[in-house]
């Protein structure tokens, strides 16, 4: 290895074949979503094979200009396993990156928000929360912050046991101040304010708050469905 | 360019198979018609008659060139059991191990959320059409050990659950006259997991 080479901490979000025997990666690094090549990963020898798969934390190096760069050097730190239904909430994570994140624009809080959703579904911890905290953290991240704590008509902080409709792109309002709104877009303020606290062990505030995540991630992925969603038959 | 517009188009035409790239479909093309005209035809027939009569069969979703394929008709197979593979090389490859006498079914590809690959798109509606009809008592999940090959065992799985059917997904571990110390760290994971009591 080419002691030159600066190395970062990376994470595969998609492969795809190119050519004989080289893939095309989409990675999630500091630096934001990048495409290497990886020249002979599906040959049988090669140093890539089995490492460049989705949630294996990697450290690799990679050259080029272009938008699409090759890949020099990469390694595995560790080799975790996801299992389960937890595994495809991580192909629905992932899926969430790639529609979401713009290439080659740096998303350090979204790498952060990335580990810290990796590391809660390898310890097999409740995936709907895990989920909910994750797809919050990425609004955030991607300057979309949902506002859960005052009413974005009059100001005045939201209360416990008051009702209200969220309006996209602006915040929570009143229930009595904006009528004729479809059941699916109120919310009660208890549940705003638990998931403004990342509280999410009630039932009623889990669901209230992944209709209202769905509802805010849904603007910015526009109507193609997401498939990974379809994989979840249990729910 | 000095060659003719047909042994150009040939050329191209070579490229289409992988691996095949300028120079070699140039050293093809030139090998079929000058030393082995006889073989070009042969393959050029064979070609056109496999593309006209081959396609899949109605049961396992294996390239057959009858409607239900050899295996599928074959009556002295075990029909408890069904054995879930990715691609037709994967029949090929346990067929040729001798060991199983089940039936088969192909996805023809996994589940990849990613590529817009749903579950509609590797035929497991015909999966579940072809257990609905009661004869397999286990169903062994032969994905490859990719993450992809996990996903699709883990939503087969979760879909036969309701059925109470037996269903297995085939061990992953240290390969027969393999060394420890050059195995890889994810597989030793998994035959520490997989371990079996003796």
């Amino acid at each position: 290895m080419n002691p030159n080479l600066t190395l970062q901490s990376a994470y595969v979000l998609h492969t795809r074949a190119y050519q004989e025997s080289s893939l095309i990666v989409e990675l999630l690094t500091v630096d934001g979503r990048m495409s290497v090549v990886a020249k002979g990963a599906k040959r049988p020898k090669s140093s890539y094979r089995g490492i460049l798969q989705p949630f294996i934390p990697l450290t690799l190096s990679y050259v080029g200009r272009s938008e699409l760069k090759t890949l020099t050097y990469a390694e595995a730190l560790s080799l975790p396993l996801l299992q389960g239904d937890h595994l495809l909430a991580g192909f629905y994570v992932n899926e969430l990156l790639m529609r979401l994140l713009l290439k080659e624009s740096p998303c350090g809080q979204v790498f952060v928000a990335y580990e810290t959703i990796l590391t809660a579904l390898r310890a097999q911890q409740d995936l709907w929360v895990c989920l909910r905290l994750f797809e919050k953290a990425l609004l955030k991240a991607l300057g979309y912050e949902l506002n859960l704590s005052y009413d974005a008509h009059t100001g005045e902080h939201i209360e416990h046991c008051a009702e209200y409709v969220y309006l996209l792109e602006q915040g929570p309002v009143r229930l009595a101040q904006a009528v004729n709104q479809d059941k699916n877009y109120i919310f009660s303020g208890k549940s705003l304010l638990a998931l403004a606290e990342d509280d999410l062990q009630d039932p009623h505030v889990r669901k209230q708050a992944k209709q209202l995540l769905q509802q805010a991630l849904q603007v910015h992925l526009g109507p193609r469905p997401l498939c990974s969603r379809d994989l979840f038959l249990n729910v | 360019m000095s060659l003719g517009p047909l042994i150009l188009q040939l050329i191209a035409a070579l490229r289409c198979l992988p691996g095949v790239g300028n120079k070699s479909a140039q050293r093809m093309a030139f090998y079929l018609l000058e030393r082995d005209p006889e073989g070009a035809r042969h393959l050029s027939q064979t070609l056109a008659l496999a593309l006209d009569k081959v396609g899949h069969c109605s049961d396992c979703r294996m390239l057959s060139e009858l409607p239900i394929c050899v295996i599928c008709t074959n009556t002295k197979r075990d029909e408890g059991q069904l054995c879930v593979v990715e691609s037709p090389a994967d029949v090929l490859a346990i067929e040729q191990s001798g060991h199983y006498q089940g039936y088969y079914f192909v996805l023809m590809g996994h589940l990849s959320p990613l590529d817009g690959i749903g579950p509609e798109d590797i035929g497991l509606d015909l999966l579940v059409q072809r257990l609905q009809l009661g004869k397999v008592r286990e169903v062994i999940l032969a994905t490859n050990t990719t993450v992809e090959g996990g996903a699709t065992a883990h939503y087969i799985a979760q879909l036969l659950k309701p059925t109470g059917m037996i269903v297995s997904r085939i061990a992953h571990g240290v390969p027969v006259g393999g060394e420890l110390e050059y195995v890889d760290g994810h597989t030793l994971v998994q035959a520490m997991a997989g371990r079996q009591i003796l």
